[in-house]
């Protein structure tokens, strides 16, 4: 009964996903913030939701160091492109 | 073209082509999935530099600089495509908001190990990379570039709703991107 009234009547699940978001910037005004930890407390589904949420967030600021490794091109292919880029731009200077 | 308009000397601009195209055109790639989109959007950022349609105001470094303008030009390109059609969650929530699908209430475990774990970084980078253009756009803003929300709303057209509706979406599939691809098998 009063996990229904929660998610009728205080905020739903797509809307507490949505704060979740929000709660990550720092951005949750008083009122959402007391909806959302009323949610989180009845709503399981909500719960591990965040949990995740919390932790895909923490990884992905640690991704910025793995990105030196992401080669998508060969080193030929980037000499390559260096020189075609180079010749467009001379095209243009000339 | 009056060459002395240009500020950005022939030098100059093979000097930042040689140092910082392989990093732009892999973040290209990363964006667009495809090579050839990739090469020309790159192209395009050093041509706009050559021909001083943006100039660096020395503020942020040359790379970051450089980057902001691939980016804007990405999400320019494809922000039409986006702005008719609101994030759609029709098919994770029904009309009451309320999860379509019943019971992952599943913890994953050994979260804090993961984290500095490489393989799990690969596999989610490769779940970021399937999600559409803007939404990744985006979220490379966030964690590559390290920039705030507000610059990004202004910068993309983006109400501060409509950002954390991409975010919330984008969180969406990436976990179930996760779930499969890593935590079930």
């Amino acid at each position: 009964m009063f996990k229904d009234f929660v998610h009728i009547f205080v905020l739903s699940c797509n809307k507490a996903t949505f704060l979740i978001e929000k709660e990550l910037d720092n951005r949750l005004s008083f009122t959402e913030r007391i909806q959302l930890k009323i949610h989180l407390s009845i709503c399981k589904r909500c719960h591990a939701h965040h949990d995740k949420v919390v932790f895909m967030d923490k990884a992905m600021r640690k991704l910025v160091n793995m990105e030196n490794k992401m080669n998508y091109f060969s080193e030929q292919e980037l000499e390559e492109q260096k020189k075609k880029i180079n010749e467009k731009i001379r095209g243009i200077k000339d | 073209m009056n060459t002395n308009t240009l500020n950005v000397t022939a030098k100059q601009a093979e000097g930042w082509i040689n140092e910082y195209a392989p990093f732009l055109l892999n973040r290209a790639y990363f964006l667009l999935s495809n090579k050839e989109d990739a090469e020309d959007v790159v192209q395009d950022v050093f041509l706009s530099v050559c021909q001083n349609n943006t100039t660096h105001s020395g503020k942020s470094s040359v790379k970051t600089w450089l980057t902001a303008i691939l980016h804007h030009k990405i999400a320019d390109f494809y922000k039409k495509k986006y702005q008719s059609k609101s994030v759609n969650f029709s098919t994770i929530f029904d009309v009451h908001g309320v999860w379509k699908d019943e019971g992952d209430i599943s913890v994953w475990n050994n979260e804090e190990d993961l984290i500095d774990n490489e393989e799990f970084s690969t596999t989610l980078q490769g779940c970021i990379s399937k999600l559409p253009t803007l939404w990744k756009v985006i979220i490379c803003d966030v964690y590559f570039e390290r920039r705030k929300a507000a610059e990004i709303c202004t910068e993309k057209n983006l109400t501060d709703s409509n950002y954390w509706k991409i975010l919330q979406r984008s969180r969406l599939q990436l976990k179930d991107c996760l779930q499969v691809n890593w935590f079930n098998s």
